[in-house]
C-alpha cells in the first residue's frame, strides 16, 4: 500500500509528525526521499556514503526548521520538496568548496547561515559520541522519553520496571551525559 | 561556579518538567518567578535545556541510522553511474525468489475456497482518510489514522479500541476500526463494527461499509448475507462478484 512516491500524509500530518518525532512519519520521510538524493549525488560525482551524509545533514536542518516554525508549508509537496532542495544545495556547496578541490573526503559540515542554527558543531559531535557510548538501556530510555515523548509509565512497562526505578534510571543516565558535557565545557 | 554540577533528582525533574511543558499553570508561574531572581537556577535551567536538545538530536541521528539500514537491506539501490561487470547472481536470486513466490501462491490459493479466492481478488483495504492533525479532540483518532495509512493496522486498532469506549456511536470510528480489523484478516471481528456504521444517520460510509461487509461475509462463506450487502454497495465490482456467486 505504501509506495515511495505516494505521500500518505498531508502537510499538516508531516509537520506535526516532525514536531512530535512520530517514528512512522520520520521513517516515511527518510525512506521515501533518500533514494532521490542518492540518485542526484551519484549523477553529480558523488558516492553513496556522501549521499547519506548530505541527506542526513539536510534531514536535521529540515527537522530543526520545522520545529522552530522557520519553515511553514505552502503546497502539497512542500516538506519533501524543501528537504530535496536543501540536500541538493548542500551537495552543490560541497562541490564548490575548496575541500572538494583538494580531497574527496567529506568530513566537514557546510554552514548555510540562512538554513542552520549556529549551534556549536563540536559540542554536537561530542555529545553524539558520548550518547553512543552509553549502555543500550540508557540510550533506549533517553530516546523513548526525550525523543519519542513516551510517558514514564509506558517506559517502565517496556523495561518491566516500576515507575520509580524508571525515573531513577533516567536521572542516572542523563547525569552521565551531563558530567561529560561539563568536562567538555571546562 | 560548580553549582551546575550538583543537583538532586528532584531538582532535575522539576527543571525538566518546565522545559518539556509538563507543569501545571501554577507550577509554571512559580518556577518562572524563581527563575528571574535565582541565578543558579537559571544556569542549571539553561544547562539542562542544551543537554536535552543534544539528547534529542542524538536520538534523531540514531533513528536515521536505523531507517537507513532498513532501506538498504530491503531495496538495494543500484547507483546510476555504476559500471560493474554483469553478473548472473542477482538474476539467479530473483529467479529463485519468483519460484518460491509461485509455490507459495499455489499452495495458498490451491487450498482456499472459491469464496476466499474471490475475496482476495477483490479486497483492497480502504486507503484511509485525510486528517488535519492538531485539533485536540480528534488527536487520538488522527494518530491512529497515521498508523492505519502506514499499514500498521494493529497499532491503529489498539488506539481506536480505546477511543471507542468514549465514542461508541461514532460512524467514522466504527467504520475504520472495522476496516483495520478486516485488513489484518479478522473478518469476523470486523463485522459488528461495519454493521454499526450502517446504523448511523449521517451515512457518509454507507456504501463503503456495505462493500466491506459484503466482502467480509463472502470470506466467511455466508453467501446470502454477502449478496445482500454487495447489492447495496453500489460498486461496479460488486456486480461481477454477484454474477460469479450465482
Amino acid at each position: 500500500m505504501q509506495e515511495p512516491t505516494f505521500n500518505p500524509f498531508t502537510q499538516d500530518e508531516l509537520i506535526l509528525g516532525i514536531k512530535s518525532n512520530e517514528p512512522k512519519v520520520l521513517k516515511w520521510l527518510y525512506q521515501s526521499q533518500y533514494p532521490k538524493i542518492e540518485k542526484y549525488v551519484a549523477a553529480n560525482n558523488g558516492d553513496e556514503d556522501q549521499a547519506k551524509d548530505i541527506f542526513q545533514e539536510a534531514f536535521i536542518t529540515v527537522w530543526n526548521n520545522v520545529r522552530s516554525d522557520k519553515f511553514i508549508p505552502e503546497n502539497g509537496t512542500a516538506v519533501t520538496g524543501y528537504l530535496y532542495q536543501i540536500a541538493k544545495n548542500k551537495w552543490l556547496d560541497y562541490l564548490r568548496s575548496s575541500k572538494y578541490q583538494k580531497t574527496t573526503n567529506l568530513d566537514t559540515k557546510h554552514d548555510r547561515s540562512e538554513e542552520e542554527e549556529g549551534n556549536s558543531e563540536s559540542l554536537q559531535n561530542h555529545m553524539e559520541a558520548e550518547f553512543k557510548k552509553l549502555g543500550e538501556n540508557c540510550r533506549e530510555i533517553l530516546k523513548r522519553f526525550y525523543f519519542q515523548k513516551q510517558t514514564m509509565e509506558t517506559i517502565a512497562k517496556a523495561f518491566q520496571w516500576t515507575e520509580a526505578t524508571a525515573r531513577n534510571n533516567k536521572y542516572r543516565c542523563i547525569q552521565r551525559l551531563k558530567e561529560k558535557m561539563n568536562t567538555l565545557n571546562n | 561556579m560548580d553549582s551546575n554540577n550538583l543537583y538532586s533528582q528532584q531538582e532535575f525533574e522539576r527543571i525538566e518538567s518546565y522545559i518539556l511543558g509538563l507543569m501545571t499553570e501554577e507550577e509554571k508561574l512559580s518556577f518562572e518567578s524563581e527563575l528571574k531572581i535565582d541565578q543558579n537556577l537559571k544556569t542549571r535551567y539553561e544547562d539542562i535545556k542544551v543537554l536535552l536538545q543534544e539528547v534529542e538530536l542524538a536520538s534523531l541521528k540514531d533513528s536515521m541510522e536505523v531507517f537507513h539500514a532498513e532501506l538498504k537491506s530491503s531495496t538495494p539501490v543500484v547507483p546510476i553511474n555504476s559500471k560493474k561487470p554483469f553478473t548472473w547472481k542477482p538474476l539467479a536470486v530473483a529467479a529463485s525468489l519468483l519460484f518460491l513466490l509461485a509455490i507459495t501462491l499455489w499452495v495458498f490459493l490451491g487450498n482456499t475456497t472459491e469464496n476466499e479466492k474471490l475475496f482476495t481478488a477483490y479486497y483492497q483495504p480502504d486507503p484511509g482518510m485525510v486528517t488535519a492533525m492538531g485539533t485536540n479532540s480528534n488527536y487520538e483518532f488522527d494518530r491512529g489514522m497515521v498508523d492505519y495509512k502506514t499499514g500498521d493496522y494493529q497499532a491503529a486498532i489498539t488506539r481506536w479500541e480505546k477511543l471507542l469506549a468514549q465514542k461508541p456511536h461514532n460512524d467514522t470510528l466504527n467504520y475504520f476500526l472495522g476496516s483495520a480489523l478486516l485488513a489484518v484478516g479478522d473478518d469476523k471481528l470486523a463485522l459488528p463494527f461495519l454493521q454499526k456504521t450502517l446504523e448511523t444517520e449521517s451515512g457518509i460510509f454507507l456504501k463503503e461499509a456495505s462493500w466491506y461487509l459484503g466482502l467480509a461475509y463472502l470470506k466467511s462463506g455466508n453467501n446470502a448475507e454477502a449478496l445482500k450487502y454487495l447489492q447495496n454497495s453500489g460498486r461496479e465490482e460488486a456486480a461481477e462478484i454477484i454474477e460469479k456467486l450465482k
